[in-house]
């Protein structure tokens, strides 16, 4: 699959841009505050300002084009085998994690997230941790409900079998996957 | 044996407070000391500790700090160790380890043997001297990884008999206490058969021809000039400046030196065996260590060549596995530098399941381009050492550029990736030659890594997580096409996960 070929793959809402922008609004807070400080400094004023300006400039556009391209940019799709977890604007990174070493799933939410109604699936392997941020409440327990139930479904069948259940016979009959099985 | 709650050996009081004690002792012997120098010997006297304690009461806490404070701080800490080791019991119970602490704090810990990963012997030198040694349990977790989950102190022969009935309750099976006293070495069911063994000039080869080279040019390049100076100026400076050069470095030649040696020591005398299911690396010279764990447990093969090695024709196996926190790397060698041959034995006996003959696929030719910009980019950095005011100093400018580009190109000519149905091979490094072997099934997660202007070239480079200690955890790789790494990103996700008892049983199939 190329980085361009996200057919399947389910985007975020718009409560997730309101938390994206939130964040946003507290980090170019800090830097423009630290970039305040050197006012302070025996630095020429002028200078100072000119550095000022050029922070708040960049600051504007991380506001206004960045958290939106982020927003576009994030994707994630969950089928019967995999995870997948598009994420970033300059540097893209794609985490992929196997349905079959799935350990632990949480759902996780901060204060931003909490007034925004959106939250986080955090999943565990036994070697790893992957974060699908910026859900909408529902669909953070929806996915985290079916993921809990793909990992009992993995054991049980591990245990009935003796460890020698294949995936298909272990996914085939999931409710909520129909089709190719993406959220 | 060890059915009913057994404590620890009381040597894990002192041991435990050894550098505590080693501090306040000094402080003491020193106080003491300076004070019978002077004619004062006031603290063998009941005036001194009368006044020492008055000034507590009025709140000069400072007195804590003087060495007779501290010597009661640690006669409090000691008595609170004591109470801590009296009342701190151990035992197995139907294969379940348990650690129940008696204390205010009460605290009961069970450890199903079956989910123990290793159990390992260590002794250091106070432990050699005084006939004990240190049991170290460590369960298959990456949480845990960089630290023991439970360590033992007891008598030598108590240590090996509590390995052993640790051992047979992970595989599931009942210790007779019968079969062996106090006294007895543990009843191995049957001896381990030596795989490789090392002589102290082969783990003095292995330790030498290990040495990083880049440390070594650094080191060069940093103490070089200080001795190329003109004669005129190292003659002015001769019983300065130069004279502090030369005990500068006679340190660092010691420093390196002593740091090759205790290397040597660490390897002296390094066994690998194997019985049955498990391996069996033993090796040191002033402190020993043994290590066990299942064949099994290996969540990847590390092959390792440095650059000297490398003249010499010579391999060092390494294997992926969690926690073996008795390991200063956290990852067992499988094998000093040895032959190709001797390597691939080790392999075959130690981990036959990465044995592999997948085809190595070289980076993809545009993955020159990041390679390139980034040596581009090193060297736009470089550019102000064109105002420092030194003659030739465009030298430097053109020693970087060389360095960088020919970095950059190195980069890309030692990434290499393969795969087949079973396992992905990861080659990498261009002074320590590095091939990764990890099973699909055991690859935990993928991220497959690009940016705005390698996703113009359709490539990416990606990185794979297994479970292991730190050092080993992520493995990644160089560019490669996309449609490449999404082939294996399939493999992967398809693939069973290790951790169940698929593996083992295929393997056994296999075999």
């Amino acid at each position: 699959m190329s980085d361009r070929d996200y057919g399947n793959f389910t985007g975020l809402s718009k409560q997730a841009l309101g938390v994206l922008r939130v964040n946003a609004v507290i980090q170019c807070g800090v830097l423009i505050l630290l970039s305040l400080l050197l006012l302070f400094t025996p630095l020429e004023k002028v200078i100072s300002l000119i550095i000022i300006l050029f922070i708040l400039v960049i600051c504007a556009v991380y506001f206004f084009k960045i958290t939106v391209f982020r927003h576009r940019r994030y994707k994630y799709r969950i089928t019967d085998d995999r995870i997948d977890i598009v994420e970033g604007v300059f540097f893209v990174s794609h985490t992929i994690v196997p349905v079959d070493r799935i350990h632990q799933v949480e759902i996780a939410y901060g204060p931003i997230d909490n007034r925004f109604g959106v939250a986080k699936v955090i999943v565990t392997t036994a070697g790893s941790r992957a974060v699908l941020r910026f859900l909408e409440r529902e669909i953070a327990s929806q996915i985290a409900e079916r993921l809990n139930d793909m990992i009992r479904e993995r054991l049980e069948a591990a245990r009935t079998v003796g460890g020698t259940g294949t995936a298909s016979s272990m996914f085939g009959d999931l409710d909520g996957f129909g089709g190719d099985g993406n959220v | 044996m060890f059915k009913k709650p057994a404590r620890n050996h009381p040597s894990i009081i002192f041991e435990r407070l050894a550098a505590f004690w080693g501090f306040v002792i000094i402080m003491f012997v020193s106080e003491a000391f300076n004070k019978l120098l002077s004619g004062e010997s006031m603290i063998f006297s009941a005036a001194y500790w009368r006044s020492f304690f008055y000034m507590l009461k009025a709140g000069n806490l400072k007195v804590l700090l003087s060495g007779t404070g501290l010597f009661l701080v640690c006669s409090v800490v000691i008595v609170i160790s004591f109470l801590i080791w009296r009342k701190t019991f151990f035992f197995i119970s139907d294969g379940v380890l348990c650690v129940e602490r008696r204390t205010i704090f009460k605290k009961l810990s069970k450890l199903p043997a079956s989910n123990i990963s290793t159990v390992n012997i260590e002794r250091n030198l106070f432990e050699r001297l005084i006939g004990t040694a240190k049991v170290k349990v460590d369960i298959n977790s990456s949480t845990t990884s960089e630290q023991t989950d439970f360590t033992f102190v007891l008598k030598l022969e108590l240590a090996e008999i509590l390995k052993e009935e640790l051992i047979k309750a992970k595989g599931g099976e009942e210790a007779d206490p019968q079969s062996y006293g106090y006294s007895a070495k543990p009843a191995l069911s049957s001896q381990p058969k030596t795989i490789i063994s090392f002589s102290p000039i082969k783990v003095i080869t292995h330790q030498l021809l290990s040495i990083p080279f880049a440390q070594v040019v650094l080191a060069l390049i940093t103490f070089l000039p200080a001795f190329l100076d003109d004669a005129d100026y190292a003659y002015e400076y001769y019983a300065g400046a130069s004279g502090d050069k030369t005990v500068l470095v006679l340190l660092i030649v010691i420093g390196a030196v002593l740091s090759v040696v205790r290397s040597v020591f660490q390897n002296w005398n390094f066994t690998l065996s194997k019985e049955g299911g498990n391996i069996y690396i033993k090796r040191g010279l002033i402190r020993t260590s043994s290590v066990v764990f299942e064949a099994d447990k290996i969540n990847g093969v590390i092959i390792k060549q440095s650059l000297l090695a490398r003249l010499f024709g010579l391999y060092s196996v390494e294997a992926a596995v969690i926690g073996l926190t008795t390991q200063k790397d956290k990852t067992p060698v499988l094998s000093l530098l040895t032959t190709k041959a001797e390597a691939e034995r080790v392999l075959n006996e130690c981990a036959p399941f990465y044995k592999t003959e997948a085809e190595l696929i070289p980076c993809s030719k545009k993955s020159l381009v990041p390679y390139m910009l980034a040596a581009a980019i090193a060297c736009l950095i470089s550019l102000p050492v064109f105002f420092v005011p030194i003659e030739f100093i465009w030298i430097s400018f053109v020693a970087i550029a060389i360095f960088s580009f020919f970095l950059a190109y190195m980069s890309y000519r030692t990434k290499a990736l393969g795969f087949d149905e079973r396992l992905v091979k990861i080659v990498s490094g261009i002074l320590v030659r590095k091939t990764v072997l990890i099973n699909h099934s055991d690859i935990q997660q993928i991220d497959i890594n690009s940016n705005f202007i390698v996703k113009r070239f359709g490539i990416a480079r990606s990185k794979v997580m297994i479970l292991s200690a730190n050092a080993q955890k992520v493995h990644g790789t160089g560019y490669f096409d996309f449609a490449l790494l999404n082939e294996i990103a399939g493999r992967i996700t398809a693939a069973k996960d290790a951790l169940s008892t698929v593996r083992r049983s295929g393997y056994e199939q296999k075999v």
